[in-house]
């Protein structure tokens, strides 16, 4: 019961240490590629938040949605 | 009887418990609305339509007056900022992860003398393109705006010099890095959920006690799972919430097993149907209106096309055993990930399993897809307008579509974020529709026929809840207008409260997924590769339409729609 119990330790600790290992050296090294990284400076710079489900997070692209909105309004809405 | 299955049965507790949410939303966020809306809104909009009239292009003054409009928001009231820290998750961090949810007045003062010459060059850079940009606005001014080159080269001007403008404004956050403390606030809401869902689960059977007990475990791995989403690298590559509370929870239940005080509080349907009853009120009918035909076409004609094709061919060609499997990951592939997943998924009563496999499709798709098509769209040379559409129509996560096109360019990320928001209207009409086929169709099982008494025990009931909210919000949002709705509902009741709350619901239900599924049962879903095939293939044809359709839409048939982004 010990020796299982310990093996479930263990098997966790080693998924902990994979997450680790994603977030600090997977992840990193796959977005050392020139195109991959200015996509992440452009993302970092403007705090995008690209996991959102649904609406973004982000207030630029949300003035965005909002703008073209404005500007169907204004061009079509008398139409 | 059906008097007390209002009260026992989890579809009815979601639309109960959502719209609470959403009336206390509506209530906070009218009764308390920012000074003078309307008659700043009025004003605002009669200066802009004067701007809009002096020349054919959007001018500096017409940007100042639109962005001192955008400004006036619900959740910048008091009530409104009291929700938006209620319901506010831990916040973005790279290398220290304390700072995600505590910056404390020292760590804000060194990010502010950190940024502090990045920011100020940025204002130069800022204040010299806005010079050049009026510069040049003025020499169109003077040829009384007939001259095309002189309008031409003020609205280009101009744009640079708005691209400057947003990289201030983003530099400018975080050089007013202030303290924050986000525990106190998460400590209120595990407090608020546990109150609202506990009574629900005793209701429902589940002792108060017990739920309590399982739900801060819960509640707290979710916490880390929005934790784990705001690291810099994970941001960048679109990896959010929803995989790691997967993740996370599959950890626990496959090395150490998820504790026995802790399953009763895994109510996966009810986190689920509750955010989607909330999600139903983010489907604003009337926006479609304001946005233009070819986006419409775009996204109404070939998503269904890739939906139904993609169906279809899982079941005659892959013969995938699982109808609902199908379903779901056809859905989260043409309308719009993990939304169409999880309500398709609730709709044809898909288990846990399935939704977790076409969830994980979609995420691993959407990190690889955001990052490689904006550089195929740049190597081919494609047009802004047509990159744009291509991406909105196929990226599967909104944000993941804003960060895409907004790689690309100001008129693609307009473009690919109208078209998703349009693809997005679908996922109530979607879920509708697979609830019904599956109630009806679906589930005969040998039967000839079955009457409406059938059809309604087996429809899912939150979807009422879904539409209900839906046509709610849609009416008065087309009501109040769309400025005053901008600011008490985009940017108040849904963009200030709800639409955090039902990320946070989404994140508790994939929580419990991950703490209770087994490895070897989600293995076997895999089996053959089959979803696997299914998600490329569909997706292929997505992006082969997609492509067809836009350069249709905006080249041939509404060039002159295409000539005003």
């Amino acid at each position: 019961m010990q020796y299982i119990l310990m093996k479930a330790f263990v098997k966790l600790g080693l998924g902990i240490l994979g997450i680790i290992l994603f977030i600090w050296g997977i992840v990193p090294l796959c977005l050392q590629g020139q195109q991959a990284t200015q996509v992440k400076e452009f993302i970092e710079e403007r705090d995008l938040d690209a996991g959102a489900l649904f609406y973004t997070d982000s207030p630029e692209a949300g003035s965005s949605i909002y703008f073209i909105q404005k500007n169907e309004i204004a061009t079509y809405g008398s139409e | 009887m059906a008097g007390s299955s209002f009260f026992k049965h989890e579809d009815y507790w979601a639309i109960w418990l959502g719209a609470i949410l959403l009336l206390f939303g509506l209530g906070a966020f009218f009764l308390n609305p920012p000074d003078q809306l309307e008659e700043r809104h009025l004003e605002l909009s009669a200066q802009l339509k004067t701007e809009e009239e002096k020349a054919p292009f959007r001018t500096i003054e017409w940007y100042t007056l639109f962005d001192q409009q955008q400004k006036i928001k619900g959740s910048s009231e008091p009530i409104g900022k009291t929700l938006k820290s209620l319901t506010s998750k831990p916040g973005g961090w790279k290398n220290n992860p304390l700072t995600s949810f505590v910056t404390t007045h020292k760590q804000a003062e060194a990010q502010r003398a950190a940024q502090e010459s990045a920011y100020q060059q940025a204002q130069t850079e800022e204040e010299s393109a806005r010079a050049a940009a009026a510069q040049a606005q003025a020499t169109a001014a003077a040829g009384q705006f007939e001259n095309e080159n002189a309008n031409q080269a003020a609205e280009t001007a101009i744009l640079a010099w708005r691209a400057s403008w947003e990289n201030l404004k983003a530099k400018q956050k975080k050089y007013e890095a202030k303290h924050t403390n986000v525990i106190p606030w998460l400590l209120h809401l595990l407090v608020l959920f546990g109150i609202l869902f506990g009574i629900a689960s005793w209701v429902m059977g589940t002792p108060f006690r017990k739920f309590a007990l399982g739900f801060v475990s819960v509640f707290t791995i979710g916490v880390l799972s929005y934790f784990l989403a705001g690291q810099a690298n994970m941001k960048a590559i679109g990896f959010g919430y929803a995989a790691w509370a997967i993740i996370i929870g599959l950890l626990i239940s496959n090395t150490i097993g998820t504790p026995s005080w802790v399953k009763p509080a895994l109510s996966t349907e009810l986190y689920i149907k509750t955010g989607l009853v909330l999600l139903g009120a983010e489907i604003l009918l009337g926006k479609i209106l304001a946005i233009g035909l070819p986006g419409i076409f775009v996204a109404w004609i070939v998503t269904p096309i890739v939906l139904i094709s993609t169906y279809w061919f899982g079941q005659k060609v892959l013969k995938i055993s699982s109808k609902s499997l199908n379903i779901t990951i056809s859905a989260d592939m043409s309308v719009c990930g993990v939304s169409a997943a999880v309500a398709t998924a609730a709709a044809s009563k898909a288990s846990k399993e399935e939704l977790t496999v076409a969830i994980g499709l979609s995420m691993i798709f959407t990190s690889i897809m955001m990052i490689v098509m904006p550089a195929v769209i740049n190597g081919l040379g494609m047009p802004e307008v047509l990159g744009g559409a291509w991406i909105g129509g196929t990226i599967d996560a909104t944000g993941a579509v804003v960060a895409a096109g907004a790689f690309l360019g100001e008129k693609a990320l307009s473009v690919a974020a109208t078209i998703k928001m349009i693809q997005n209207m679908l996922i109530g009409l979607i879920a509708f529709g697979v609830a019904v086929y599956f109630a009806t169709k679906v589930e005969k099982t040998g039967q000839a026929s079955i009457g409406w008494g059938e059809i309604w025990r087996r429809f899912p009931k939150f979807i009422l809840g879904f539409v209900g909210a839906s046509i709610l919000f849609s009416l008065i949002y087309s009501g109040i207008g769309p400025d005053k709705a901008y600011t008490l509902i985009d940017q108040g009741v849904i963009g200030g409260f709800t639409k955090n709350l039902r990320g946070w619901l989404f994140c508790l239900a994939f929580v419990s997924i991950g703490l209770s599924i087994n490895f070897k049962e989600l293995k076997g879903h895999f089996t053959g590769g089959k979803p696997l095939i299914l998600y490329i293939l569909g997706q292929s044809l997505n992006l082969a339409l997609t492509l067809l359709m836009a350069y249709i839409m905006f080249y041939l048939v509404f060039p002159g729609v295409t000539e005003q982004i």
